[in-house]
């Protein structure tokens, strides 16, 4: 007997949409987690386009003061955890149940639960908009930065409830995350099929426990620090409040106690993503995978000890800012082992330049750029210098955007197929990517010039005395190639959702499990529990005579 | 039930619960910043979401059972072979493979030395009508007495000199001879080119810009064209003397018992059929 979800008696578009409204399946959230995200991307995109054309020129009036103020910390607080965050969420949900051979997450109906805590929580934030100028005439969304520091988010100093919208809206999504990260490690661990040792699971599953697991650590310290600007903002107390004896270096080492590991939750799965892709792209297994292992858990680790290096300039001891030097140095060896070994998969392999693994390899290059300005970032004395300044701008969106942003691209361009059942447009997918990348670099590289000169971050306008011109100009002119780049990858999928060309079971040639189903797959995954000898099963059975199992 | 149907599928059924109990607790938050009948209406939300969702689970989870009805196309074995790394003798080697015997640059050295020696005397007896002209000029590198000596002095016979630049001829000679057989095999293509033309063109160009500060007197008594004639005939017969020696294996490649001497089976590698 079944039973489906479709209700005969609601019309076809509304029974379709009631399908997917109560679904519990991991392929379905999965989708939905990455079409928001990439809804979000286009908000928190067009805020940065309009921050952009305020500062293309000296003097320029494009928005008002504080709307810019709305702008930038809507555009970070959008990106980190309304873009970041459901596109990797739902890239492990859609993924990691099919890479490990089951039929679907641990709980699937917390995991819908996750989802759509992260779908409200998102709509609050965004609802700030309206609802904190309409109710209270004081404020609008929230303007007090992405990192909402101390004492500015006191009630003293941020009137109204804009403050107020940022924190509930980001509790709220981050209870889903939590719920997500447990259903994720308690699925890895325990729903593997037969023969898939924790050594055997393809190395993005890997990768996605160890991210998991930091989402589980990082995120209650950020709740709990929200709480208690909660409880100081509308319960009387003090935690931050330093006129009262608060302490806003407290809110900071919470704050960045997540921030950091939350830097990499975001950038680990850019690393799951490439070695998936850059292997199956160069037709070699990838270089050294007991050692990409130890390098993830080893930088989940260290992940979670450096986060003072966002507070070098506040005047913390010699011996407190030297430790953290030398741990977030540290950082950089099992990062630079990965980047070593991505290399060394590519290197002697019959590389295929498609999309996916073009983005990959802009990923590499972009990566390695802003992990080495991160490096210098990590000196104390040179952190002085350059601290709050459009350096570290440039830093850290060539490792989010040109790392992060450019890896889910190759994503989409290589599981898109998968999971729609149709092929994306090479020729497209190739404008989008040189378009990209020639804007992204135009937009970012010149920040690291502008802000050595000694641009600050978060100003509104600048003189014109400065020097800092042409700089910002090229800044934004990029931002035109890629708004381009994004119109030709909206057009891209939109063409071959209705008329792109089939893809197949596995049109990749590729080897993990999922591309032993059929695209899209069925809500049951496989019609047989799969078995697994090897890192790459499919390997396993296009090539019976020479198996992996017997190299492993 | 079809007859791919090994096994008996069953998915958990989809359910509303969890988007009612999200949805109502955010508008419970929601309250915080707009007003408490909201937040009175999320927890009724999320109240009815939450037992919803523990009836779907409790006592037994509710299922379904889809309808099978596509299937993968099954997994072909493929022709395509994997190329296997092969490890040549040349992977991650450190180059040169092989060697010169460091014996043929001393000798090499040794005989390029007497060759560029015979070279400069004739030119000195050209000249200037005296063969010692040409080696009290050398030694006045070491020695600086010999700058102030006037002209019939540098083409008479002085031993001290004599020995000096005998010495430093012996030395250098046998020292840039050395440096020939331990270059010889690193430089590409035409190694006889570069130790005839380019090394000694490099060395009297740093001898013509140096001398100026070594020795400023001599600078005046150098004939350059029969300096640098020398150094060329030096380079020729020293490269040439080396290249022609057989070369060696650098033993990079050789087991620990093959560099300990070991004669035993399986210790020496086979040698090649072709
Ligand atoms: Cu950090």
């Amino acid at each position: 007997m079944s039973s489906s979800p479709v209700r005969p008696d609601l019309s076809p578009p509304l029974s379709r949409l009631h399908e997917w409204v109560v679904t519990v399946d991991h392929k379905r959230l999965g989708v939905m987690y990455i079409v928001t995200g990439l809804v979000f991307f286009l908000i928190g995109g067009f805020e940065a386009a309009m921050m952009r054309w305020q500062l293309a020129w000296p003097g320029l009036d494009i928005v008002m003061p504080e709307d810019f103020n709305r702008l930038f910390t809507m555009h970070g607080t959008t990106m980190v955890f309304l873009v970041g965050m459901p596109i990797l969420l739902g890239s492990a949900n859609y993924l990691v149940p099919l890479m490990i051979g089951t039929r679907d997450m641990a709980f699937p109906r917390l995991n819908a639960f996750g989802f759509w805590l992260f779908f409200f929580g998102g709509a609050l934030l965004y609802f700030s908009y309206f609802g904190a100028q309409g109710l209270y005439g004081m404020g609008s969304a929230p303007d007090v930065g992405w990192f909402a520091y101390a004492p500015l988010t006191e009630r003293t100093f941020s009137r109204g409830h804009s403050t107020d919208y940022w924190i509930l809206g980001l509790m709220v999504s981050g209870f889903g995350s939590i719920a997500t990260g447990i259903n994720l490690v308690t699925t890895i661990l325990c729903m593997r099929c037969t023969g898939m040792r924790l050594m055997k699971m393809p190395l993005f599953v890997w990768i996605m426990l160890v991210d998991a697991i930091l989402i589980v650590v990082a995120m209650p310290p950020l709740a709990a620090a929200q709480v208690m600007l909660l409880f100081d903002r509308s319960l009387g107390a003090h935690f931050f409040d330093v006129q009262a004896g608060g302490s806003a270096v407290l809110w900071q080492n919470l704050f960045w106690f997540f921030g950091h590991p939350e830097v990499y939750i975001l950038i680990l799965p850019a690393f799951a993503f490439v070695s998936e892709i850059i292997p199956v792209f160069s037709r070699k297994v990838l270089f050294g995978y007991p050692l990409m292992v130890a390098a993830t858990v080893t930088i989940g680790f260290i992940s979670m000890g450096v986060w003072v290096h966002h507070m070098f300039a506040i005047g913390l001891s010699p011996a407190v800012n030297t430790l953290f030097m030398a741990s977030t140095m540290l950082i950089g060896v099992p990062t630079g082992i990965k980047m070593f070994n991505w290399v060394a998969t590519m290197f002697g392999g019959r590389i295929r330049l498609h999309t996916p693994m073009l983005f990959s390899i802009g990923f590499l290059a972009q990566f390695l750029f802003g992990g080495l300005t991160g490096v210098m970032l990590a000196v104390v004395p040179f952190d002085w210098q350059v601290s709050d300044s459009y350096f570290v701008v440039g830093h850290f969106h060539y490792v989010l955007f040109g790392g992060l942003i450019f890896s889910i691209f190759a994503a989409i361009y290589y599981w898109f197929p998968k999971v729609s059942g149709r092929m994306l447009s090479e020729a497209l997918g190739k404008w989008q990517f040189w378009l990209l990348l020639i804007g992204f670099n135009l937009t970012f590289g010149p920040m690291h010039v502008s802000g050595m000169l000694g641009m600050p971050r978060r100003i509104y306008t600048y003189q014109l005395d400065r020097g800092w011109e042409i700089w910002n100009l090229l800044s934004s002119i990029g931002v035109l190639f890629q708004a381009l780049a994004i119109a030709f990858f909206i057009w891209n999928v939109i063409r071959s959702l209705q008329r792109g060309t089939p893809a197949g079971d596995d049109p990749w040639d590729a080897w993990t499990l999922e591309w032993s189903t059929t695209s899209p797959p069925p809500a049951w995954n496989f019609d047989t529990d799969p078995e697994v000898r090897s890192r790459r099963p499919l390997w396993d059975a296009k090539h019976p005579d020479d198996p992996d199992w017997k190299y492993e | 039930m079809t007859t791919h149907d090994h096994q008996r599928i069953e998915l958990p059924a989809p359910c509303t619960g969890p988007m009612l109990c999200a949805f109502g607790i955010t508008l419970g938050f929601a309250g915080i910043v707009t007003s408490w009948p909201v937040a009175v209406v999320g927890v009724i939300f999320a109240l009815a979401g939450g037992v919803h969702w523990w009836r779907q689970v409790l006592p037994d989870p509710v299922e379904i059972t889809p309808d099978i009805t596509v299937h993968p196309t099954p997994i072909e074995p493929r022709p395509e072979r994997v190329a296997k790394l092969t490890t040549h003798r040349a992977h991650r080697a450190r180059v040169p493979l092989e060697i010169h015997p460091y014996s043929a640059g001393i000798t090499g050295g040794l005989i390029g030395g007497l060759v560029m020696a015979a070279v400069a005397l004739t030119g000195s007896w050209l000249e200037h009508g005296s063969i010692w002209f040409a080696i009290n000029v050398m030694a006045g590198t070491a020695m600086p007495s010999i700058g102030d000596m006037s002209t019939e002095g540098l083409l008479a016979y002085d031993a001290s000199a004599m020995m000096t630049a005998g010495t430093m001829q012996l030395v250098l000679c046998l020292f840039i001879g050395l440096l020939y057989g331990v270059i010889m095999p690193l430089l590409p293509r035409w190694p006889v080119v570069w130790g005839t033309l380019i090394i000694p063109a490099v060395w009297c160009g740093l001898m013509l810009a140096a001398m100026s500060v070594v020795n400023p007197a001599l600078e005046t008594h150098i004939d350059w064209t029969w300096f640098i004639g020398a150094q060329v005939a030096f380079g020729l017969v020293c490269s040439v003397w080396v290249v022609r020696a057989e070369k060696i294996d650098t033993m990079q490649h050789w087991s620990y018992l093959e560099r300990l001497g070991m004669e035993a089976p399986g210790v020496q590698p086979e040698e090649d059929d072709e």
